[in-house]
């Protein structure tokens, strides 16, 4: 565990604040022509023709691919993880195509894919194109009714996923003293990545294997879905993951993009380089999101929970990725508990087809839907008893002597004390001194809010993890596994862990590009799971490697194993006090590599988010002007990074309260925030300094007792500043809101209760 | 037809043969093979893309490759005085004002052209100055926290 004070920077620093990262478009290949894709300008059609011929004869054009090209190549689809619905039926799962056959269902969708000696002419190339289309009929919506967009799916739906006991949240409802009910809609956002998925794709002739270079999120399990699409075996594909700038859940899984890349490298025989634009990745990147949620909570005349039942409807886009509605569902049903006691609990969730693009996992992945939809619900139900808020949730609050404490959904909170996690929050907050603050607010002509959310969420959810090392002869030590780093700095915490582990410096050990063929079975980064589980698989790695080391040695200095003993790099022979190094042991017996995996119980990040916001009545801006975050995420394996990953979580979930929006039009499904122009990212004068601090409780379920920290801030910022708005809100007497605060939406909402200048406030 | 350009590119002399419609970054990039500075959109919005003219923040996608004729320009590869960091880069660092790295070069960039021109900046006022960069990872702290820690004390 490191020391805050003596953070020097990270070891993958130097390289990037010199502008000698690695990512996809800085990479050139050998003999590489370009590609673009031709992408569907409509949100529903069937294809009539896609005449290519002006295009070919474009000069520098080498291929120009089309769905007829590749239907009959035996291509599958994303590999998905199956589900039930409700009535036992198995989830329907439509296939995507590498390339758009008879059909095209949303905007941005692929067409043809153009591949040229320089990007000019596929570019030219592709504006040759001409698609005659018959347009059909658009599903812009969850809640709209229309004609099916997969004839298997007759009413567009896609799942429908029950979870919890529906029969005892009824009794508990009908025994209740109190039911409150709250809606609210969690907006279709874009996880936007500063780095577009750029990607290179190349099939080598003589081995007949494909090998794709992209962002990724773990490069084994892209190379498993790439596979699955291809229909080729597991080791005719690899996947090699270099510098990625971001990913936030949208660089997990494959797209059929990617597929359709790899097989024109096999058909012109050249690599090929994509990059896509900015619009693209709007058009086409994995959005996150898009729900509606409504919940019911049940309380006693004392204000116990007795029951939580949340219905949602949720767009899903016109095709599945692998975990799109697993997370939708079993996240939010996983996390639903929240830090709080409740006999019983149920989720009623419909996830329907639309002509969108997909969604998929974005930071949080239901867990800040659960956090919303409950905290929003107890929020509410402290207005409406007349119960203080912070009191109500005391009352209802699982206690630290209650650990480990299995909570209605099933899950089994390994470790916290969320009392203390609550106090400590309102006190960095000042949250008794509030009354003042919007006094005085309010003497401006200004609404002020301050809205409180405990969290809770299940972070690592898959227990596996796989980590390989390699000792070379000079006794360096390389690392790889199946998890990629985006930005967590796993090249310091990891080369780090490694380096401690056998007791060597941290500069004979590397961690270079993720390569599926090295660690063929990994996971991945996702779930904030990489410190929790990846650590485990890496100390179990270490392990396996002083055994190997001791092995060799032993057949060196003729000795047992049991006489030789291990510590900071080399081997000594009890008796005898002879010594090897790592490298004195390799340089004789040739290299030597290791792997070892994971089994690792998730864990249970929590922590308490204040935000505090202001609204000008005339204009309808809302600042944010106060964050406090205070947190349990177990161990932290380095204070600073930990802090970092808080950082960006919490700007996110702030990110959708205050402006993020993927809009499409109702009628056509065109997409009408394909920039940054118009799908704004939070800037830095729309953020306040976050005010930090842990309660942290070591997680007694994996050997570092860390609990996860990628999804915690975001999990905790959406539903408090959600909270921060409606207690402005509701004290002028709104009772929905949905997000983004953008001073449009907020200035209509104070309108629709007769709220148009400050002195309407008196 | 190709315009040829000669322009100084991190103190050296460059002379290049470009297309006219060439944006400068496309030179840097793909011409110069100088990969730190970043495209992150096509609209000019999120700063990954800047670099220093005659010593001021530009945004090379919004500039011709032509423009820089007889120009100084400076890169992110450019800024470090050999092995030794300018001390912003060692600032991001030190703050770990980075994660993913993208958006980086381009901060770095601006947060020297901040303090070049408000010495004393204050952390409000480098919240301001950074509206024309995009981060998606750190929420901006320490970022802000990186440029303010080599403003001059009382700032404004």
């Amino acid at each position: 565990m490191k020391d805050e004070t003596t953070f020097g920077g990270r070891l993958e620093d130097r390289r990037l604040v010199t502008g000698r990262g690695n990512y996809l478009d800085d990479i050139k290949l050998v003999g590489e022509l370009h590609a673009t894709f031709m992408r569907s300008p409509v949100a529903h059609a069937r294809i009539i023709e896609v005449d290519t011929e002006m295009a070919r004869s474009v000069p520098g054009v080498v291929a120009v691919l089309t769905g007829e090209d590749i239907r009959h190549c035996g291509y599958g689809t994303i590999p998905v993880l199956p589900q039930e619905n409700a009535d036992g039926s198995p989830m329907f799962v439509p296939p995507w195509y590498p390339l758009a056959i008879e059909r095209v269902r949303y905007v941005g969708e692929s067409v043809a894919l153009i591949v040229a000696e320089t990007l000019a002419a596929a570019e030219t190339a592709r504006d040759c194109i001409l698609l005659d289309y018959e347009d059909l009929e658009v599903i812009g919506h969850a809640s709209q009714e229309g004609a099916p967009i997969w004839d298997e799916a007759p009413s567009n739906q896609a799942l429908h996923h029950e979870a919890g006991d529906a029969s005892a949240v009824d009794s508990a409802i009908a025994s209740a003293t109190h039911v409150i009910e709250v809606s609210v809609a969690s907006q279709r956002l874009a996880p936007a990545p500063m780095e577009t998925r750029a990607v290179h794709a190349d099939w080598d002739k003589k081995s007949g294997k494909f090998t794709l270079t992209a962002g990724s999120q773990g490069a084994a399990a892209l190379a498993r879905e790439v596979a699955s699409i291809l229909g080729e075996p597991e080791d005719k594909v690899r996947v090699v993951s270099p510098d990625t700038g971001g990913g936030f859940g949208s660089k997990t899984h494959a797209y059929p993009d990617y597929a359709a890349l790899l097989h024109a490298s096999k058909v012109v025989g050249h690599p090929i380089k994509w990059t896509p634009t900015r619009t693209e990745a709007f058009l086409t990147d994995s959005h996150g999101r898009d729900s509606e949620l409504s919940g019911q909570l049940a309380l006693d005349a004392e204000g116990r929970f007795l029951g939580m039942r949340v219905r949602s409807t949720i767009n899903i886009g016109a095709y599945h990725t692998a975990f799109t509605t697993f997370t939708a569902t079993r996240n939010l049903f996983n996390s639903l508990a929240g830090v709080y006691r409740f006999p019983c609990l149920h989720t009623d969730i419909r996830c329907s087809y639309t002509n969108t693009n997909p969604t998929a996992p974005y930071r949080g992945a239901g867990r800040p839907e659960a956090n919303l939809i409950l905290e929003a619900l107890v929020e509410k139900a402290a207005r409406v008893t007349g119960i203080d808020r912070v009191e109500l949730r005391r009352r209802n609050l699982v206690e630290a002597l209650e650990m480990p404490y299995v909570a209605a959904n099933g899950m089994t909170y390994c470790s916290g004390d969320f009392p203390a996690v609550l106090d400590r929050a309102l006190e960095l907050a000042s949250a008794l001194e509030f009354p003042e603050r919007r006094n005085a607010s309010e003497a401006k002509g200004r609404l002020r809010g301050l809205g409180i959310a405990c969290y809770l969420e299940i972070a690592g959810v898959i227990p596996f993890e796989a980590f390989r090392l390699d000792l070379d002869e000079e006794g360096l030590v390389k690392l790889n596994s199946g998890l990629h780093a985006n930005g967590q700095g796993h090249e310091t915490v990891f080369r780090g862990l490694v380096a401690d582990q056998l007791g060597i410096p941290i500069e004979q050990t590397s961690l270079p590009e993720s390569d599926s063929d090295l660690v063929p079975d990994g996971v991945g980064s996702f779930a904030s799971r990489s410190a929790m589980v990846g650590s485990a698989a890496a100390m179990s790695a270490c392990k396996a490697l002083i055994e190997a080391v001791l092995d060799r040695a032993g057949t060196l200095l003729q000795a047992p194993k049991s006489e030789l003993s291990y510590a900071d790099g080399v081997v000594e022979h009890k008796g005898t006090g002879q010594k090897l190094t790592l490298a004195d042991v390799t340089r004789q017996t040739g290299a030597v590599w290791v792997k070892a995996h994971s089994d690792i119980p998730p864990s249970f990040p929590n922590g308490c988010h204040i935000a505090e916001i202001e609204i000008e009545i005339e204009t309808g801006i809302t600042r944010l002007i106060d964050f406090t975050a205070v947190d349990d995420v177990g161990n932290r394996m380095n204070p600073v990074l930990v802090e970092g990953q808080l950082h960006g979580g919490i700007a996110q979930g702030l990110g959708q309260f205050l402006i993020e929006h993927v809009i499409y039009d109702a009628e056509t499904a065109q997409m009408l925030s394909a920039t940054f122009m118009d799908y704004a990212l939070p800037r830095a004068d729309m953020l306040v300094d976050f005010r930090c601090d842990h309660v942290d409780v070591p997680s007694p379920n994996n050997p570092l007792g860390v609990k996860g920290v990628g999804e915690a801030g975001t999990s905790g910022s959406l539903a408090a500043a959600y909270n921060a708005i409606m207690d402005a809100l509701s004290h002028v007497g709104l009772e929905r809101f949905d997000m983004p605060a953008t001073p449009p939406r907020v200035w209509e909402a104070l309108r629709s209760v007769g709220i148009t200048e400050k002195e309407d406030l008196k | 037809m190709t315009v040829r350009l000669n322009t100084t590119i991190n103190g050296e002399i460059v002379q290049a043969e470009v297309e006219p419609q060439t944006l400068l970054v496309q030179m840097l990039r793909e011409t110069l093979g100088l990969t730190g500075t970043h495209v992150g959109c096509d609209t000019s919005q999120c700063g990954a893309c800047t670099v220093h003219i005659d010593g001021e923040a530009v945004k090379s996608c919004t500039m011709l490759a032509v423009q820089a004729e007889g120009r100084q320009v400076t890169t992110i590869e450019g800024l470090a005085d050999g092995d030794t960091l300018h001390p912003m880069q060692r600032a991001f660092s030190e703050c770990h004002g980075l994660q993913c790295g993208f958006c980086t070069p381009g901060m770095i960039m601006t947060g020297v052209d901040i303090l070049r021109r408000i010495p004393d900046a204050s952390p409000e006022r480098i919240r301001e100055e950074l509206e024309g960069n995009l981060c998606r990872c750190t929420g901006y702290q320490n970022i802000v926290r990186a440029i303010h820690s080599l403003s001059t004390p009382g700032g404004h």
